[in-house]
């Protein structure tokens, strides 16, 4: 046995006994790598053999880290969310019937509830922005020309406007950042139910329609920065097939002028506005019907999904 | 306990029925289904797949009386077939003898 890969492995146990309930659960497939060197030596020279050791290793290290990644999200969220979730823990006779599934269920509930949270964040900040957005389509123009007068008198000329201004933008971008991250509590919290599915989708296109808002947006502000910036992407568009009818529906013809900014415009406020304002209050209702259904049968879950590997 | 929990996939199907009459550590497993002849489960997936099966239930775990491992200092673990353990794998064959049994229905000629 080669004394370096003893020595990696004495220090991976180190590493994974800093973690005492992995190191517990699982410190016995550790002394399989280890006692399983031998016979590797046997079957393979003496440098395959190391590296196949080696990798056991980092397979090992790495497992470990991803289970205690997720126990860590896992009890931040219930903990964060500890007083709401013991209302919908099992009854104590359920609790006897199913130890085993308990301690899984428990988290899931935790990241359940934060989802709902999230997707109630989400139709709060669409609400700000559509209602700043209608306030400042109060005095916005979009034509080539109205465009940036109109958007420095709203920042400079009107009372609030700058108010509204920044307030449409943060809205705008918190949306972007909450819908991404509502993604990923969605997936850790991933129940396969008619409710949870409809949220899942619908928060994946609230995502996208979030996305598409804040593209639409670049032109509308008929600054440089945007302008040559929408020029670049829309030619990025076109070399899409069917680009150039795409073109013509986004930009309204083969230059960037008046109509392509009625074009964005019509598209941010009316098609993708609305789209978003209803998408979050799908996500949003089908998050709390999951909720509701879960309370109202009160049976532990089975989360864990069937298929591995 | 729901049938869904008694889902097997290929490992676990095999990891089992090596515990079925024996309680084993995780290299007896592997051990056991290389001179079956059967095919090898992967090192890597050994472990993780027994840890989905304490989970489930289908398993349960207890210490061996071996002293710690002179490097790593990792004890070892037995791993035992419970009865749901042994409700999934009967199920199973169950299966493929109905699937061996089932025979079409004959259409009227």
């Amino acid at each position: 046995m080669s004394e370096a890969d003893l020595v990696l492995a004495k220090k991976v146990g180190r590493i994974v006994r800093q973690f005492p309930k992995e190191w517990q659960a699982h410190q016995d497939w550790l002394r399989a790598i280890v006692t399983s060197y031998p016979k590797l030596q046997t079957q393979y020279s003496q440098g395959l053999a190391s590296l196949i050791f080696q990798w056991r290793l980092l397979y090992f290290l790495l497992y470990i880290f991803s289970v205690v990644g997720r126990n860590r999200v896992i009890q931040f969220s219930s903990r964060l969310l500890g007083q709401w979730t013991d209302e919908v823990t099992p009854t104590p006779e359920q609790r006897m019937l199913s130890t085993q599934s308990r301690s899984l269920t428990r988290p899931y509930l935790g990241l359940q509830r934060l989802a709902t949270l999230l997707a109630m964040a989400g139709l709060t900040l669409c609400g700000v922005a559509a209602l700043t957005g209608v306030m400042l389509a109060f005095y916005y123009q979009p034509t080539a020309e109205g465009a940036y007068l109109s958007l420095n008198a709203i920042a400079h000329q009107i009372a609030n406007g700058n108010l509204m201004l920044s307030l449409h933008n943060i809205a705008g971008n918190g949306l972007i950042v909450l819908a991404l991250v509502q993604i990923i509590v969605m997936f850790l919290g991933r129940q396969f139910m008619a409710s949870w599915l409809t949220a899942w989708i619908s928060g994946i296109c609230l995502t996208l329609a979030a996305i598409g808002l804040s593209w639409t947006a670049i032109i509308l502000n008929w600054d440089q920065v945007g302008f040559w910036r929408f020029k670049i992407e829309l030619s990025i568009i076109e070399s899409l097939p069917a680009g150039s009818f795409l073109r013509e529906v986004l930009a309204g013809g083969s230059t960037i002028n008046t109509l392509t900014l009625q074009h964005m415009y019509t598209l941010h406020s009316y098609v993708l506005a609305i789209a978003a304002l209803l998408l979050s209050t799908i996500h949003l209702l089908a998050l709390v019907t999951q909720e509701l259904q879960r309370e109202s049968s009160r049976l532990p879950l089975c989360t864990e999904e069937a298929m591995d590997e | 306990m729901s049938e869904l929990d008694l889902r097997l996939t290929p490992n676990q199907e095999v990891i089992l029925a090596a515990l079925r009459l024996h309680r084993r550590y995780g290299l007896e497993i592997l051990a056991a289904i290389e001179n079956s002849g059967g095919k090898q489960i992967g090192f890597n997936s050994l472990y993780p797949n027994l840890k989905k099966l304490e989970k489930k239930g289908l398993v349960q775990s207890e210490w061996g009386d071996e002293p710690a491992e002179e490097h790593s200092g990792a004890r070892r673990k037995y791993y035992r077939i419970t009865t749901a353990g042994l409700q999934a794998l009967d199920l199973k064959q169950q299966l493929l003898a109905g699937v061996a049994n089932w025979i079409p229905e004959t259409e009227g000629v």
